[in-house]
């Protein structure tokens, strides 16, 4: 499925970004994966120095072998779908209107939009070290929408992205004021 | 209180945990084809996983193989409740 058909793009409106959170804030979660697949080699160590005769007996050792595949298979689902929820955090912005669609678990998804004239205000922030080295942030935006308040988070370079919807916006607000 | 279990019960068990991981391992490819997240990180990430799981079930396979699943495997349940006071 492309984007167009996603948000049903209609013939006059035009992709202007399409957004997803900044890599950079899934690398903790890469480290994490990578402790994850470490810790039973510690454990291992831990059960054969501590428990011998238990972790010789032959008969334990299908057992073992059994957790530690469904161990391992468990971490790497755990990652695959943190990353799923993590990609399929996207933001839209069009011509006309933004669309801010949010994974919020593998189960539960929520898809908002607003008219790009509604916007009223635009916020950017930038905080914390690595944010401020590579340069992400989030932007708040207040709506006369239904909706009152939107937020892109963790998005690569906010203060330039505020600027470009705030022009956007305009334009929009041109085009409805005729 | 001794406790036998045929190794098999345990086979069933991890089975039946495999089945609930494929489950869940297709929706979230499904989900990115249905969302449009068909990039070229996306599916890097999802094959790198496909291979990871491969690896892991062959490995478990090749340990397990020549395994008698029928032979019992007991459990010496210590009584913590004695009635003896």
């Amino acid at each position: 499925m492309s984007i167009g058909d996603l948000i049903k793009q209609k013939t006059y409106e035009r992709i202007a970004y399409f957004l997803h959170r900044n890599f950079v804030t899934f690398i903790p979660i890469i480290f994490l994966f990578i402790i994850l697949l470490i810790a039973p080699t510690v454990v291992g160590y831990l059960l054969r120095s501590f428990f011998l005769p238990w972790w010789e007996n032959p008969l334990y050792q299908p057992l073992m072998i059994l957790f530690a595949s469904a161990y391992l298979l468990s971490v790497a689902l755990f990652f695959f779908s943190y990353f799923v929820a993590f990609y399929l955090d996207v933001w839209i912005i069009t011509n006309d209107r933004l669309v801010d669609i949010r994974q919020v678990s593998l189960f539960s998804r929520t898809i908002a939009e607003v008219d790009l004239y509604q916007i009223q205000d635009a916020t950017s922030e930038v905080k914390g070290f690595w944010a401020s080295i590579f340069n992400y942030g989030n932007i708040h935006l207040q709506t006369a929408g239904p909706v009152p308040r939107f937020i892109l988070y963790n998005v690569t370079n906010p203060n330039h992205l505020r600027e470009k919807i705030l022009d956007l916006s305009a334009e929009d607000k041109k085009f409805h004021n005729k | 209180m001794l406790i036998s279990i045929p190794l098999y019960a345990f086979l069933f068990a991890y089975l039946a945990f495999l089945t609930i991981f494929v489950i869940f391992f297709v929706f979230n490819i499904v989900h990115l084809m249905h969302t449009g997240g068909t990039t070229m990180v996306s599916f890097a990430i999802t094959v790198s996983m496909v291979a990871f799981a491969a690896f892991t079930l062959f490995f478990t396979w090749v340990s397990v193989r020549n395994i008698d699943w029928k032979q019992p495997i007991e459990f010496n349940i210590a009584n913590n409740f004695s009635t003896n006071y």
